[in-house]
This record gives structure tokens, sequence and C-alpha cells, in this order.
């Protein structure tokens, strides 16, 4: 069970779609804030990885009107003691800072398979502590590794959502396709909210010619409801990219 | 001061907007306490007017919380309290199965409440009755498991039974605030003493805590209501926890609308009264519901010459011989007095529409008082008494709890 | 400092129908900072003028009208006064609360209160008129109706006078003859024998004054919101103004409260066919207030010949379920007997009821009863009874004694329900035991406006409390008839009190008279003030605590069936606490140190 209101503070039920901006490098949440807080306050939800970044800022995160924010979740977890109870710890303090959602990444295509297997392992159990606390769960599933090549990309990213989807994430981010018709079976396997991953994001191994618009627009118009800005936050003029994007997605400016 | 928890302020920050302080929270919890009372019957319907309205936050039982979820999923929609407890000291005579024993119980966990996504969660605490302690104890159980999710605690003090008279009324509603206060409240919803005098001792009793004031029964003019906003704003409370007033509305929009204007728009009654009022401003009687009190007549005489005198009042209230039926006279401006006036000395207004007299023309002849159908007028010290229509806010109509005398157009 | 002006007219006037003298005094400021207005100013005054043992149907018994300060104003439901004297019908201190439009016209004509002594000559009529006080002859009234007298009184003086009258029965000094104005009464008690006892068939008033306060803008102010309060609280913004005062009866009656049958049960099958629903549906055709009230309880029935201003809860209980009785139009009919005879209901429903019960236990047959069939629910044993009773006709001379006295002559006093002598009202005392204590202590006999616990009890309103348990019950009671007390003294009524707290009726009181009586705590002390006086005014006719006690029926009976079957009234046990909390002692005599605490001393001289 998702809790409504907390997916409804990410994707804006009025045209189902959002801009998130993924945060959790550090600095970048400070180069946002203070290029323009007025574009920082219109997105739909901002990613970081530890609960400081968001009580530092927190004037930006007051009022029902403010952007969400998500917690990033990675492989760490499955380094403590007891990972079930570690990754319960971490949802609890989520929930109690009033996150809307956790992210996490799952890999699929690397030569030692443990790789992969843990990687399914961790996504798993946040998926499952989740469901119990219905908080949302987004998975960028991208498929990452020795295996994965030109020739086998579409289907590796197709093989991955769809796992994420099984194993219960709410909504999936996926990598752009060179191919539209393949991005949108892929769409089409995993039914539930997908995103775009940021082309220029570290997770994306296949590089697109077009530009980031373009393949926005084209992933928005097969029926994504979004995407997840990483890499491209340091590319060019933030406020100029945030704006574009905001109004790409949104239709306003 | 203990800073919050980010997890309370943020919450907090959802249903008290930070940009000025204040909060129009709509109650929609009556079906847990009373039944399907009138509004709440299609509670999903009356929920969309309302939120139409522009509240800050809606509060909800949990049930309605999961099914109704949809509505609150955006960021532009209002925030979401849930109820965590339930009793049934507030049905009494005017409910079904009315209460012999006050007796209260939780209903929901704060945990479900963090899991739906709420902002707040809302328990009563009742003061003045044997049970009293259980129910401390009951509200102490809620703010640790507050604290624990970091989920602010909205307790609603109140004075209820025997131990609560009229002479203690006040202290009671202090003493239940000061008690909320100690047991971890982070918002209080607190009933209105009735004059800001009193409730400003009540608001000093919050210690700095936010006080939200409830709306009770319906009130039989919207316009009572947004009085009590306005007095209760200035008397320090940040803003209201309305439920009878607006969900038993014929329309729940508009007044959360208006009762936004007050709140955030920080305008007064009288602003939002006086937009309503077109020239002319006549007023209509409604014969059927009078009822003969004559508190017209006072508060007209006392409006104008601060006395309690029927005879200078600029309208009066006739019983029939035979006692059945009571008759308003007011002046309907049908100016026949202005062109009966062989001096010139009667003017309309243009404002108000009302009749105005000139002193130095008028002669003090008593042909305007002959030439009035209804028999308003009269001669005082040698000029008419003229109803001046309050400036365009009668009082007559203001008092009349019959809605016997009424405004065309306003309220 | 005078008090004209600030609220108050500052004037009592006083006069002796046997020598004619008119005598004006001024209301000291100490007087009214220590009893108001109202029941208190007039218990003081009762007080003060006799010593214990008068007569009350002699020329000394003093017959005092008061109104309270805020009599007359924009206070909510400001229209109330007191008739103060001492009964006729128990011997003891009687007050008596009246609506309607007299009191205010009273304070018009400049005047708090009015005491009138002395025994005229002949039949007469005491007209004020706006400040002159005369007495007229009023032969040409013997005999007349209440609402006949009222409204030749008003021929011959004009529209404008309001008046007072009783009628036959307090002519005949009937002992439960009551006082009528404007289709409201001052009904318990038999204020109307005194009347009838000083050869005074009618007192009319006008008054061209106005009334004002101290603090206008204040006033104004502290009136709009307890205005603002009344329209904002269910039971006076909609329960009374619907369904006028019957609007609790199907909730008392299925918390088995509803005394049925002289008190066999608490429980009457057919209260639905007299809900205020089914009135309203029926037979009531209009709302009509009192002076200055926005509540408008009072209905106006409409037959084809009368109009009865009626029946309200009280009435519709003595002359319905207590008698066995869910006929509407008999009912009415009995309402309007009664007020056109001038007695009280509750005293006549109960009289007939206990004529039933003897009957049902063939005590007395119908050849006892001059050939009337009185059954149980029997709309002509009613209606005839009744008649009986206004009339005096027949049986009726001895029944319009009152049940104590019939009791006696039958042996039945278990079974007589009164106390102290005065017939007691709707509320069975074993379903709502503060009810019961209530009755027993209240201070003019069996009365349930003294201490009305049952709306904590019964009507669940600010909190329920279980009406069959004894605790904490001493405490609610005190409560109330303190606090009953002192807005008896006010000048505003019972209904409008439901809303309002000390607080907003202290800032009235403030704002209208320029005296600090803004604080709660004042005001209660007030109250309680009020209620030790009159019943130190008991004490001294006699009262003890073998006198605050219930009929051996709620005492032994226990309640056959509904919420409370099985239940008794544990008198004792509340009487003994309520002793010890009232600072009195355990003969029920106010200590020296509780007068002493509440200055009763300064304002009255006492013989022990």
């Amino acid at each position: 069970m998702t809790s409504t209101i907390r997916i409804g503070r990410i994707l804006n039920p009025t045209d189902l779609r959002c801009v998130l901006a993924d945060c959790s490098d550090g600095s970048i949440l400070q180069k946002i804030i203070t290029a323009d807080i007025g574009i920082v306050k219109r997105l739909d939800g901002l990613i970081v990885a530890d609960a400081e970044s968001i009580i530092k800022n927190r004037h930006v995160f007051l009022g029902r009107r403010s952007p969400s924010y998500i917690l990033r979740v990675g492989s760490e977890v499955l380094q403590a003691s007891n990972p079930k109870a570690k990754v319960e710890e971490l949802i609890v303090e989520a929930l109690r800072m009033d996150f809307s959602a956790v992210i996490s990444t799952f890999t699929i295509g690397h030569e030692d398979e443990r790789i992969d297997s843990n990687s399914m392992k961790l996504i798993a159990m946040l998926s499952d502590v989740c469901y119990d606390y219905e908080l949302p769960f987004i998975v960028e599933a991208a498929p990452f590794g020795e295996r994965v090549s030109s020739e086998n990309y579409s289907e590796s990213v197709g093989l991955a959502a769809r796992m994420a989807v099984e194993v219960g994430a709410s909504i999936v981010a996926i990598p752009p396709l060179k191919k539209i018709e393949d991005l949108k079976n892929v769409v089409e396997s995993v039914k539930t909210y997908t995103l775009l991953i940021d082309p220029s994001s570290k997770l994306v191994i296949e590089k697109m010619q077009q530009n980031l618009p373009d393949i926005l627009l084209n992933a928005l118009n097969i029926g994504l409801n979004g995407i997840v800005l990483s890499g491209s936050l340091n590319i060019g003029n933030l406020v100029n990219l945030l704006t574009d994007m905001l109004s790409l997605v949104h239709g306003r400016a | 001061m203990i800073e919050l928890s980010f997890g309370k302020l943020v919450r907090l920050s959802r249903i008290i907007d930070p940009s000025d302080g204040r909060s129009l929270v709509v109650a929609a919890d009556h079906g847990l306490m009373l039944g399907p009372i009138k509004g709440v019957v299609d509670l999903e319907a009356t929920l969309r007017k309302v939120i139409a309205g522009g509240p800050d936050a809606i509060l909800v039982s949990l049930g309605q919380a999961r099914k109704l979820g949809h509505l609150f999923a955006s960021r532009s929609a209002p925030a979401m309290l849930v109820r965590v407890d339930w009793t049934n000291a507030f049905r009494d005579k005017t409910y079904t199965l009315p209460a012999r024993s006050i007796q209260f119980n939780k209903v929901a966990t704060v945990k479900e409440a963090v899991k739906v996504g709420a902002a707040g969660v809302v328990t009563y605490l009742f003061l003045g009755f044997d049970g009293e302690n259980d129910h401390i104890a009951m509200v102490e159980e809620f703010s640790s498991e507050c604290e624990t999710w970091n989920m602010p605690l909205i307790i609603e003090p109140l004075p209820m039974g025997p131990r609560v008279t009229k002479a203690n009324y006040v202290d009671m509603v202090k003493r239940a605030v000061e008690k909320a206060v100690e047991l971890g409240a982070d918002a209080l919803k607190v009933p209105y003493t009735g004059d800001p005098y009193s409730f400003k001792e009540v608001v000093e009793a919050s210690s700095g805590i936010p006080v939200l004031v409830l709306g009770g029964y319906k009130a039989l003019s919207i316009r009572d209501s947004l009085e009590v906003i306005s007095e209760v704003l200035d008397a320090g409370a940040v803003g209201v926890v309305f439920g009878r007033n607006v969900v038993q509305d014929p329309n729940p929009d508009e007044a959360v609308r208006l009762m936004r204007r007050i709140i955030h728009g920080k305008e007064t009654v009288t602003d939002i009264l006086r937009e309503r009022i077109k020239p002319p401003v006549r007023i209509l009687v409604d014969v059927e519901r009078c009822s003969g009190c004559h508190i017209c007549e006072l508060a007209c005489s006392f409006s104008h010459e601060k006395v309690f005198n029927s005879s200078l009042a600029r309208l009066r209230v006739e019983a029939s011989e035979d006692g059945k039926t009571f008759t308003p006279y007011v002046c309907n401006l049908c100016y026949s007095c202005v062109n009966a006036c062989p001096n010139g000395a009667l003017k309309v207004n243009s404002r108000t529409g009302a009749v105005e007299v000139s002193p130095e023309l008028c002669q003090g002849c008593g042909i305007c008082v002959d030439s009035c159908p209804v028999k308003v007028l009269k001669l005082i010290n040698g000029r008419p008494l003229l109803c001046d229509l309050c400036d365009g806010l009668p009082e007559c109509v203001k008092w009349c709890s019959r809605n016997a005398l009424k405004v065309e157009g306003g309220w | 400092m005078s008090l004209s002006g600030r609220g108050y007219a500052g004037v009592i006037v006083k006069l002796d129908l046997s020598s004619g003298r008119v005598e004006k005094t001024v209301l000291s400021q100490r007087d009214a900072l220590m009893v108001l207005g109202g029941k208190g100013l007039g218990a003081l005054l009762l007080y003060n003028s006799i010593r214990g043992g008068v007569d009350p149907l002699s020329p000394e018994n003093p017959l005092i009208l008061v109104t309270g300060p805020l009599t007359g104003t924009l206070a909510p439901s400001s229209c109330r006064f007191s008739i103060v004297t001492k009964s006729p019908h128990t011997g003891l201190f009687l007050d008596s609360n009246c609506g309607g439009f007299f009191g205010v016209e009273l304070k018009k004509a400049g005047f708090d209160a009015v005491v009138i002594t002395g025994k005229a000559n002949r039949l007469s009529m005491i007209i004020i008129d706006d400040g002159d006080v005369y007495v007229e002859d009023a032969k040409w009234m013997t005999g007349l109706k209440t609402m006949e007298a009222e409204k030749r009184v008003k021929d011959r003086l004009g529209g404008e006078f309001r008046v007072l009258t009783i009628g036959p029965a307090g002519e005949e000094l009937v002992p439960i003859a009551g006082i009528f104005t404007d289709q409201r009464c001052a009904g318990r008690g038999g204020a109307g024998a005194v009347m009838g006892s000083k050869n005074l068939k009618s007192i009319a008033v006008r008054g061209e004054k106005p009334i004002t306060v101290y603090d206008p803008d204040g006033f104004k102010k502290a009136c709009w919101r307890a205005h603002r309060r009344i329209r904002m609280h269910e039971v006076t913004a909609r329960s009374l103004p619907i369904y006028g005062t019957v609007n609790i009866i199907e909730t008392i009656n299925e918390a088995g409260a509803l005394p049925t049958r002289n008190f066999k049960t608490g429980v009457f099958q057919d209260t639905w066919k007299i809900s205020g629903y089914e009135w309203r549906r029926t037979l009531w055709k209009k709302d009509k207030a009192c002076f200055g009230c926005p509540i408008a309880c009072s209905k106006l029935a409409l037959s084809s010949d009368y109009v009865v201003d009626g029946p309200d809860y009280e009435t519709l209980w003595a002359l319905g379920p207590l008698c066995g009785v869910s006929d509407k139009e008999a009912i009415v009919y009995a309402n309007w007997l009664c007020d056109a005879y001038g007695v009280d209901t509750i005293s006549t429903g109960v009289i007939v009821s206990f004529i039933m019960e003897l009957y049902e236990r063939k005590i007395l047959k119908s050849e006892d009863l001059d050939g009337v069939d009185a059954r149980w629910g029997s709309s002509e044993a009613l209606l005839k009874l009744v008649e009986k009773i206004c009339r005096g006709d027949g049986v009726g001379r001895e029944l319009r004694l009152g049940v104590k006295k019939l009791s006696v002559k039958y042996g039945c006093e278990d079974i007589a329900m009164h106390v102290k002598g005065l017939e007691m009202p709707g509320y069975e005392p074993r379903a709502s035991k503060g009810m019961g204590l209530g009755y027993a202590t209240s201070d003019r006999g069996a009365c349930h406006l003294r201490a009305y616990t049952a709306d904590k009890e019964l009507l669940a309103y600010g909190g329920a409390v279980d009406p069959v348990k004894v605790d904490g019950k001493a405490k609610l009671v005190i409560d109330y008839q303190n606090e009953k007390a002192l807005i008896d003294s006010t000048g505003i009524c019972f209904f409008a009190s439901f809303a309002l707290s000390f607080r907003e009726i202290g800032d009235m009181l403030a704002t209208a008279t320029g005296l600090p009586l803004d604080k709660a705590d004042t005001l209660r002390t007030i109250g309680e003030r009020v209620y030790n006086l009159t019943r130190l005014f008991n004490v001294r006719e006699g009262v003890r605590r073998k006198d605050d006690c219930l009929p051996r029926r709620l005492l032994e009976e226990a309640m056959p069936e509904g919420p409370a079957k099985g239940s008794i009234v544990e008198l004792d046990k509340m009487l003994n606490e309520y002793y010890v909390l009232r600072g009195w002692d355990e003969n029920g005599i106010p200590k020296s140190e509780t007068i002493k605490r509440l200055n009763l001393d300064s304002i009255i001289s006492l013989e022990n």
C-alpha cells in the first residue's frame, strides 16, 4: 500500500507529471538554492542522501506548496550487521522527517553476478519495508556492468525495469533509449509511473545524440511521467535548465 | 522553549501557513462522534466543495483518511489531520442516543496517521469529570507516540462534566489549556470564551503554543462566525477549526473563501459586509417570522440615542388585536415623505438610499409624518426621526435572530 | 451614588393598600452589590418586612414585584421580573419568576420594585402611570377570567399599558392561584391568592422613561456578544425556538425520567403523540417572544375559539403523561382553563393524578367525585376535574387546596407528590437523583428550576453525568442552585443563560451598572448569598431537616421500568453531604460562619 498523499506530493494529480532534482551529491543542493529559490520551490522533489541537508535548508521545505524531499538509500546498508533492521531504522527516520519517498538504484549486468544479486536484495528489502510503512518507493532501473552492450541495451533496460516492478516499486526511473518504440515497449511492460533518468547521469551507458529537451519531449509523448535530473545539473545555466524542464513537463512557464 | 523536531516543524508548516502564521482548518470528523449529521452524509461531495474554497487543512477520521486520500494528494491540496480518539461526550439531547456518562477511547495510532501522510493528529482532553485522570493518561500516550514519530499533536482541551459551572467556565478553559501544553501539545483547538478579554487570558495560558478556535454548533448567520474569527485573531489566536459552520453551510466553498479573507486576507467583517450592499438598501420584512420581541426597536434606539426607548426607534413592531400576529413596520424607501415635503427638506442619500433631512430647510410642519404609509415617522424636537439605514448595515437586521428583517442582497 | 440610569431605575415604591400611602425609597448601592435585584432583592425586602409566623393571607404579608438591573435592556431575554412573597400554599418563601412585558414597563415607569402591603376595602386595581401610583376601584372586574381582565383594562386605560392580573381563583384565595400577564404567569405557590387577599385584582403599568446604562458602548458590545452566543448554541438557536420547552420530552422519556401516572413510573408509552414535532405539525401556529428575547420559546396553540400560549413542557407533562393523557386537544383546553381561572398547571395536574391514583385504588369512587369516572388517561376525567379545581365546583372546592391537604384527609401521604406542600414538577427523581435532591432542598418547595441538574443528568449538555449515581450530586445541586439564584436576580431569562458563562453575564452587569460585577466569583457569591438568605427565611418559619424530604414513594418504591429500573432515591446520603458543603448544620440551618462569610448579617437581622 502506498500513501496517496505522498505520491501526490511528487506526482501532481492534475497532470501526473514531475521534475525531480537529484542533489545527493552534496554541493548541488546549495548551488540550486542560492541560484534561484523561486525555481527550487517549483520543483516537485529534491533527492538527498541524508536528513541533514533538509534540516539545514528548512526554509525551502516549510509550507504546503514546498517541494517534496526524497531519501536516497544506497548499498552501504547491506554492510550493516542486521541490514533489515538498518533499513527499518532508515525508513522510520524518513517518515519522522516526513520524506515523501525513498529512491534507490537497481543495476543488472555485472560480470560478477553477485553484484546483480545484492542489488536486487537491496531493492527487495527496501520495497518490503516501504510497503509496510506506505512510503512510495522509486527505483532507478539501469543496466550497468561489463555484460551490457549497445546490442542488448534496450532489452536490458526492459529486464531491469520489469524486475523493479515485480519487486514492488511504486515509480520506476529508466534511462533514455535511441529508438522511441523500444522505450514505449518498456513503459508498457512496467505499467506503473515511469520517469526518465537524466541522459547525463552516470547510470546511463548509452550516450544519446539528441539534446535533453528533445529526448524528454519524446519520452513524455509516449507516456513517461517526468524526469530525474542529475548530471545535467552540472552543465550550463542551472536556472534556465530547471525552467525549461518545468515548462516542458508541466506545460506552463 | 524546546525546539521542535524537524518532522513536527515541517508538518505544522503545512497546517499553519509559514508566510503569515495563520491557519484555516475545516473539521469533518463529526461522523465519528455524532453520526451522519447534515453536511457530512456524502463526505466526499462536501469536501470537494470545501476544498474549492481553499482551507489550509481538513480534519478527518482515519477511515475517511484512507478512503479520501486522493482529495489531499497534491501540493496545492489542504493538509490532512487525523482524529485519533473517540468520545460520546458531544451526543447531548440534540443527537441520537444521548450520553449517560462520559466515555472516551483511542481509535487510531499515530503510526497509522504517519503512514497515511497526515500533517497532524487531534485528540480531546476533558477536564471537569471523574474520569479526567484516565483521559490525561490517554493523551500522555498519544503525546509520547507523537514524539516518537515527530507527528504534531493537536489537543482539544475542553471543560466537560459536573465540575464545570458558569462561574468557573473560563478558568476551566485556562486550566485545560495549561494541562494540554504540559502534556506536549504542538497546537491547541479551544472554545471561544465569548469575549476578547477573557480569551486573551486563554491565549496567555497557552504559553506560545499556537491556538486555533473551534466553531461548535452552527451559527444562525455566517456573519456571526466571521465576527468570532476576527475577534479571536485580534486576541491572539492563529486561526480556527470550524466544522458545522462550514459543512452545514449551503455553500461550503463560499463559507471557506469568506473565512480565508478574514484569516489570511486580513480583511475586516465590515469590509466584506459592505461589498454586498448596493443602494438602495431595502429592508425586507417577513411578518410570518416575527415573534414580537422588539429587539429591533431596542437596537435602533440604543444605537442612535444610547438609551432604551421604543418611542425613539425608527421602526416599530405592532401586535395584532388578537395577539396572533406581530408586524414590524420599517421605512421601505417609498419616498412619499420626500415628495410630500413642501420645503424640499428631505433628500435621498445616494450611498444607501436612506432619507435625510436638512435641518435648515425643515419647518417642523409634520406633513412628512402624515404622508408615511407605514407610519414610522414622528417629530422629535421639531424634526422628523428618520431611518438612516445605519449607513448601509442596519442594526435592526443584525440583531434580529428570526430572519424577520433582511436586507435585499445582503445578510 | 444613585443607581438611577445605570440599568436600574434606582427607586423602590411602597404602597400600602390599607392606608393608601405611597412611599418612594432609593435603591442603595450596597443592596445592589449584595443581592443585585430580582429574586435577591425581593428576598431581602421580604425578609426585612416581616417577622416569622405571619399569615400569608393577612394584610401584613407583602407582595413584592422586582425587576433586575438588566430588565428592559438589550441583554438577551431581558424581560424578567420576580414576584416575591410568603406563600399561602407552603407557608414559606416564594419567588415566582415571570416573563412577558410587565417588568420592563415597570422599570420604564421609574421603579425597580413595588412592595404592596395592606388590604384594600374593596376589589381594586393599582395603576402605575409613568411614576404616579394610585388605586382605583375594580369591582367591575370581579370574576373576570385573566385574559378578559387584561383586555378590559387595556381597553379602558390604553394599549400601552401592561397588566398583571389574577383570575377568579386568586379572588377566591385558592392556594394554587397564580398571577398572569400577557399569557405568561407567575404560577407556583399561590401568589395569586396573596394578591386576592389584598383585594387586588389587577396592576396596570405604563412608562415612558428611557432606560439607560453606565457605559453604553461597552454594554452594547457585551450584549451583542451574548446575543451572538445564543445564536450559536443549538438549544437556544434551534431546540427552543422550534419546539419550545417541549423539545426535551422524548429524551426525558427515553431516560425513564418522565413521571407517569402520579410518579408510579418514569416511562410513558404515548410520548411520541405529544412530542415537539407533533405539536409543531398540528396545533402550534406561531412563535411568540417575551420582551427582548431572541429565543421565542413560547408557541401559540390556535384552536377554533381560543388562543393558548403553550403548552410548555411542565404544563404538557402535568396535564398529560402525569395523568396518563396524550390527547393534545384536551391538554390545550385544560391549559386554557387553568390560565383563564388563574391556577398553577403543575399543581393542578399533580392534584388530578393524585385523585386518579386514589380512584384506581378504590379509595375514591365516582360518587365522591361528583360522578367523574377518574380513570388514568381519560381526557374527559381530566377536563372535568380541572374545571372543578378551576371553578371550585363541588369536590373541586376541596381538590384545589393541594395534594398535601388531600393526602392528610385520605391518609395517602406516601403517594402525595409534593415537597413542603408544593406539588412536584416533571422530572422523576429516581431516574435523576440530582433533581431529587434539588426538589428536597429547593427554597419554595418541590421545584425543578432551582437546581436544573437535568441539564447534565438527562440532557447531557456540557458533559453527561450518570443520573442514578449519588456521588457528587450534592455539589452539583449546590452549584446549580447558587448560579440560578444569581440569574434570577439579573432580569434575564434562564434560557438565555444556557448559552452564557458568568464572565459574559458579568460583562453585561458591569457595563450596565458601573459596579464591580464583572468577576465570575463575585456573581457566584451573590448567588450563594441569596440562596442562604431564602434558607434563613424558611428557617425562621420553622423549616428543618425533616422538611427537606421527598415522598415515601420515591424513597422506598423501586422504579419499575426503564433505564433507572430498580432505583430509589438515597436522599439521606446526599442530604448529609449537601449540608456539609453548604456550611449548614445537621438540621439544615446555615452556620454562623457561613452567614458571616457571606456578609448576610450586615443586611438582615437574625433572631438566633
